[in-house]
């Protein structure tokens, strides 16, 4: 059973992998880190951190960032959301705003650790496309917010009898 | 067990010192070798994603340019038919150069020529030249090709005239027939090779020939010359054909073929009477 799982992830990864690589060619988006928001709270941090760790050194291999820089930006932002899940609840409505910051931040962060680390500079701000930014993260929130309804509603009580009678 | 529960509060910290580890570690040349099985393993599949992005942007730049697309296509539509044109307008540069070669080296010195392009054909065996009196054409002017006589200018506009051609039902001429055999550049004095005269008259769609004399010895293929006054020169008409052998006529008839095809002629000269 054991293997069969490990097999599963890492077939997974590969297609997590191609999707991530697609959708960053065709709209700069990243389902990465809609993954890892979704994942937060729900399964355990470990697995949560084995995942994220080795995902990460996987997109710093291929798309030749420095080795560490999404994990370090994964990790300042998952105690970033840490700290605001104090101020906002996770299961109030307000999350979602936890959540836009979590991945705006993302999407600015990455090119600008990226920059630190490899030229040693800042990026120039100005240059970034912040519109399709604050575009990425609304929808990526969106795509959140179906996800939560989608786990909510398999998980209910009540839909589990029908869950497994169809 | 609280030692744990405390470890798991502090894990995110953790976590963060592991990626700062990591970080630094791939700062050094250690970080190399880290990334190479993964990058060795994982490399392909995100090429395969990359270029199947790729390929969607593509098309969706194209749709979204369309119409950037559809104004080059017609810009370029434009431009294939100005080339056409101008290629077009070098042939016939280089057929009008033809004719002026051929033209020149047979033209009567005495005269003034005048180029002009045929525009249109009449139904009544009449030519229309780009020429007019804005040129000097005038009425009664011989329209040449060579030494064929092609017409004569019956009509002027300020940019266009009309030449009747010997097709027309109005024009007549008196000609001459003379052997094919004739050598123009050796015989000094031709009138001893007058084989008969005769009188033309155009039927549309042929040139008719008569009143050669009975006993002249015209045959098929023998050539035809104006020799008229209204032309002021010697010019060839054509070929006699069909001629008559009745013995109740007094005279002789047949047809003329004309040197050119009038309606496949695209040059002509307008031969000016050294007044203009």
């Amino acid at each position: 059973m054991g293997i069969i799982k490990w097999l599963l992830l890492t077939i997974l990864c590969f297609f997590l992998l191609f999707l991530e690589s697609f959708l960053l060619k065709v709209f700069s988006f990243s389902l990465f880190i809609i993954i890892v928001i979704s994942m937060k709270g729900r399964v355990k941090d470990n697995l949560l951190y084995i995942f994220t760790a080795i995902f990460s050194i996987i997109l710093d291999s291929v798309m030749h960032t420095p080795l560490g820089t999404h994990l370090l930006v994964l990790a300042l932002l998952m105690l970033f959301y840490d700290f605001l899940n104090v101020v906002i609840p996770r299961d109030s409505a307000f999350n979602y705003v936890s959540i836009f910051l979590f991945i705006f931040l993302y999407y600015i962060l990455l090119p600008t650790a990226n920059s630190l680390l490899q030229d040693g500079s800042f990026p120039n701000m100005l240059a970034l496309p912040w519109l399709s930014f604050f575009v990425n993260s609304v929808i990526s929130v969106c795509i959140c917010a179906v996800i939560n309804h989608f786990l909510k509603y398999v998980r209910e009580d009540s839909s589990a009898e029908r869950i497994r009678l169809s | 067990m609280k030692i744990k529960k405390e470890l798991k509060n502090y894990s995110t910290f953790f976590y963060l010192l592991f990626a700062v580890i990591l970080v630094l570690v791939g700062q050094s040349s250690a970080g190399e070798s880290i990334k190479y099985p993964f990058s060795y393993l994982f490399t392909p599949t995100y090429i395969a994603g990359s270029n199947a992005g790729q390929k969607v942007s593509d098309w969706n730049n194209a749709l979204i340019n369309a119409s950037s697309y559809i104004e080059e296509y017609n810009s370029m539509k434009d431009e294939i038919a100005k080339l056409k044109a101008e290629n077009v307008e070098q042939i016939l540069n280089y057929e009008e150069y033809l004719s002026l070669k051929q033209h020149s080296s047979i033209l009567n010195k005495e005269y003034k020529y005048l180029e002009a392009k045929i525009l249109n054909n009449t139904e009544d065996g009449k030519i229309i030249i780009n020429r007019g009196s804005e040129d000097g054409v005038s009425r009664g002017d011989i329209v040449v090709l060579g030494k064929v006589y092609i017409g004569t200018v019956s009509d002027v506009g300020m940019d266009t005239s009309l030449v009747r051609l010997p097709l027309s039902k109005s024009s007549s001429f008196e000609v001459i027939i003379m052997p094919s055999t004739v050598d123009w550049n050796k015989e000094g004095k031709v009138d001893a090779l007058i084989k008969s005269t005769g009188v033309v008259t155009g039927d549309l769609d042929r040139i008719v020939i008569e009143n050669m004399g009975i006993n002249s010895n015209v045959e098929e293929g023998d050539l035809v010359l104006i020799r008229d006054d209204r032309v002021e020169d010697v010019l060839v008409l054509g070929t006699l054909v069909n001629v008559s052998s009745n013995p109740a006529s007094t005279y002789k008839s047949g047809e003329v073929i004309g040197i050119f095809d009038y309606y496949n002629i695209l040059t002509v000269f307008i031969r000016q009477n050294g007044n203009n």
